[in-house]
């Protein structure tokens, strides 16, 4: 993960006023929450909780420090204490992070991101619509295998080398491959950090993934591709043009070249077998619930970082997106202070009030509240926060297929905004950076939104109809 | 030198500075005579220094302009203002290899400090002495005060700013947009440049391309990531590149999106842009017509040293 950051030309008059209204309005939240019947730690944790979705919001670059100086004012303030903060910072799925990081490191030294893009333009009578197709399918399924960011990192790379030969402009194509990254980082418990999030707190192991999210995000993965395709098929029309133009011209998009893989292969598939194997493993050797799927990452990132002794230090130092990880860690010790100080027992509870205790309407509830949540806020930020309150409903109702809506609505609604997820951000910096090309939040808005909507439309019916064969 | 736009070359030029027949039979001769006489008359530098400092500038780059016009420089510490000898040789005075002697010498010696006076002084001179019959009427002149006389009637004033036009290279390189990779590899090498303007076939640029972009042709940032090159050991991808030299053309590979500055810019903004944006070239253009480049080692070479 490689945070793109965007608010670097930030002046020091508009640092001071977003800094004055992120107080003004956290506070004001607070002040409100006062009113409304909270106690004191309560608004205290609501308020810094909003202050780091602002903070987010309005100084990307500088999230981290907001989320510092959040830990501060709730330790202060008796919101939150040292062995809580320490529970609530998910130290696991931060070393599992960190694990997958220094395993991408060592995939993309050894070849392996070289050999899917070499791949992929190797295509035998390659056309464009082939090609876009295969590059969004292929992101989707990097996705679950790496991670999202990862995975929209390697794929922008190649969508803007292809477009470059081909003097295309990238956007349309960038944005096919980045949806159909949102929509397939749900597939998996490693494809988003919000996945291994929810399956840690959840208690779903990577099998539950296996068997009940990722049939589903293959279908709504297609219908994604699909519409967006459809969406675009002007410029398709276009890519198929200029390609046939220069294939007739014998000229190829690159180098063709053969990239030694299988090194790289095997790590990749030793690691994924080792976490899919962790539920056995844990019952095998009687270990805690998802002990095994946690370790697994670093156990493999180990064993990688002793055969690659030169390279290891580089690995941790420069593969590992500290940054990035430590604002993980201190923003699910935030979120954890509304849990800790009963806000979000007290969101459960209007939850419950307004659509019920039953499956049937709290899938699509939570489903439509997260995607929207996740559309205006890091999914991180939301899915964090939302946890314990999908916690407390699943504790009434049948609770499997309530995180799956969440997972669902967290990765679809990535889609709807361009600042709705990490892998949108990231790649949208690549494409400005390179092409200065910037992107209008009404022209993503129309097709995101739409492709969420379907999305998520897709993933509810499927929901309903596997959700009594759910284990409960 | 004053920055007022009034100012004109002619006033600089002093009918006691001025030699119309030059006893020299060589450059550097010459080169001394009229340094000589410039210290003869105006105080406040060192001869030798400058002597030398005129010879040395003339071996690194001969200030050959125009035909038979010469405009030998250097900058000298403790000058207050720019000061110019003007020699003349009939029979012409050998200045470089290949070119024809020059005629007309205008020896200028300017303050160390000051990047712009040669430059400013140099675009008032090429404006007026650029013409033909202009350094004709000039080289009929029989004695110093006609010199004088006739540079005063037909001298520009200086610029009051330099401008890009004033630093720019008119004659470029260029490659037009259905050249062969081939053809632009080997202009790469023969012309030692590296960046090209790319024109159509009406003369209107289309794009720029680099050695970097025939670099990136062979080795895209896909094999980049990976840290074992052994499978790329001998160069292969660099091979299929060079096997289709012939059938990619220039227009594959340019990119479209260059610097680019107005002619009559100042040239202030050039080193702008250089600074900024981390360019080696800037294109100097009028609408899509391209009037000629500037490059980096050039701006600075003329700005810091000319």
């Amino acid at each position: 993960m490689h945070g793109a950051e965007s608010t670097s030309g930030l002046t020091t008059s508009m640092f001071l006023k977003r800094m004055a209204l992120l107080l003004a309005i956290s506070s004001g939240v607070g002040l409100l929450g006062r009113q409304a019947g909270l106690d004191t730690q309560q608004c205290v944790a609501t308020s810094v909780f909003l202050a780091i979705i602002l903070g987010t919001l309005f100084f990307w670059t500088f999230r981290l420090a907001i989320a510092f100086l959040g830990i501060g004012v709730l330790i202060l303030t008796r919101s939150l204490n040292i062995p809580h903060f320490v529970e609530a910072a998910a130290l696991p799925v931060i070393l599992f992070l960190v694990g997958m990081m220094i395993v991408v490191g060592a995939l993309r030294d050894l070849g392996f991101f070289t050999w899917v893009v070499q791949s992929i333009i190797s295509i035998p009578r390659l056309t464009g619509r082939k090609f876009m197709g295969v590059t969004a399918v292929t992101a989707a399924l990097l996705a679950c295998a790496v991670d999202e960011v990862t995975s929209i990192i390697f794929i922008t790379t190649l969508v803007f080398q292809v477009c470059s030969r081909l003097k295309l402009n990238p956007t349309p194509f960038l944005i096919i491959c980045i949806m159909s990254t949102n929509v397939g980082s749900s597939g998996t418990m490693i494809g988003n950090p919000v996945g291994i999030y929810i399956g840690t707190h959840a208690g779903l192991t990577f099998q539950d993934f296996i068997q009940w999210a990722f049939p589903i995000m293959v279908v709504a993965l297609s219908a994604t591709v699909v519409l967006l395709m459809w969406w675009y098929r002007r410029d398709l029309d276009r890519f198929d043009e200029a390609l046939a133009e220069r294939l007739k011209r014998n000229l190829s998009l690159a180098p063709k070249i053969k990239v030694p893989y299988r090194q790289a292969l095997a790590i990749l598939t030793v690691t994924l077998v080792v976490i899919a194997s962790h539920h056995h493993v844990e019952e095998l050797l009687n270990l805690d619930k998802n002990s095994m799927l946690l370790v697994a990452p670093l156990a493999c990132a180990g064993m990688i970082m002793l055969l690659r002794r030169d390279r290891a230090r580089h690995y941790v130092e420069h593969d590992v997106d500290w940054w990035t990880l430590l604002f993980f860690m201190l923003l699910f010790a935030i979120a954890g202070t509304l849990e800790y100080t009963g806000v979000t027992a007290l969101t459960a509870e209007w939850f419950v009030e307004a659509f019920g205790a039953r499956p049937t309407t709290l899938i699509p509830a939570i489903m439509a509240t997260t995607a929207l949540g996740s559309a205006f806020v890091d999914n991180v930020i939301f899915v964090a926060a939302f946890t314990p309150v999908v916690q407390e409903l699943g504790a009434q109702t049948h609770a499997m297929p309530l995180w799956w809506a969440f997972l669902f609505g967290a990765c679809f609604g990535g889609n709807i905004t361009l600042i709705g997820s990490t892998a949108n951000i990231v790649a949208l910096g690549m494409l400005e950076k390179h092409f200065r090309v910037r992107i209008v939040f009404l022209a993503w808005l129309k097709i995101g939104a739409l492709t969420a909507l379907v999305a998520c439309l897709i993933a509810w019916g499927l929901l309903l109809v596997t959700s009594p064969y759910m284990p409960h | 030198m004053t920055d007022s736009p009034a100012v004109r070359f002619s006033d600089f030029v002093h009918p006691e500075n001025v030699l119309c027949a030059l006893k020299a039979r060589n450059r550097d001769e010459a080169l001394t005579e009229m340094t000589q006489l410039l210290h003869r008359n105006v105080s406040g530098f060192d001869l030798n220094e400058a002597v030398a400092g005129v010879i040395e500038r003339e071996n690194v780059e001969p200030t050959l302009i125009e035909t038979g016009l010469a405009l030998p420089h250097t900058r000298m510490r403790g000058l207050a203002k720019p000061l110019v000898a003007v020699g003349l040789s009939a029979e012409g005075i050998p200045f470089a290899v290949d070119e024809a002697p020059a005629r007309i010498m205008i020896l200028v010696l300017t303050p160390q400090e000051d990047p712009s006076a040669y430059l400013r002084l140099v675009a008032a001179i090429s404006r007026s002495l650029g013409e033909e019959r202009n350094r004709r009427r000039l080289m009929a002149c029989s004695t110093p005060d006609e010199v004088a006389s006739a540079l005063e009637h037909g001298t520009d004033e200086l610029p009051a700013y330099l401008s890009a036009r004033d630093l720019m290279n008119p004659k470029p390189t260029v490659l037009k947009e259905n050249d062969t990779l081939a053809h632009a590899i080997h202009t790469f090498v023969a012309r030692q440049v590296s960046d090209i303007p790319v024109l159509d076939d009406e003369g209107d640029v289309k794009g720029v391309i680099s050695e970097e972009d025939v670099l990136r042709l062979s080795l895209p940032e896909h094999l980049l990531w990976m840290e074992d090159l052994s499978s790329i050991i001998h160069f292969e991808p660099f091979a299929e590149v060079l096997r289709k030299d012939e059938e990619t053309q220039v227009a594959d590979i340019m990119r479209e999106e260059y610097p680019s500055i107005h002619p009559d810019a100042p040239a202030i903004e050039l080193a702008r842009i250089i600074a900024r944006d981390d360019v080696r070239q800037v294109l100097v253009m009028e609408g899509r017509r391209l009037l000629g480049t500037v490059g980096q080692r050039s701006f600075i070479a003329q700005i810091f040293w000319a």
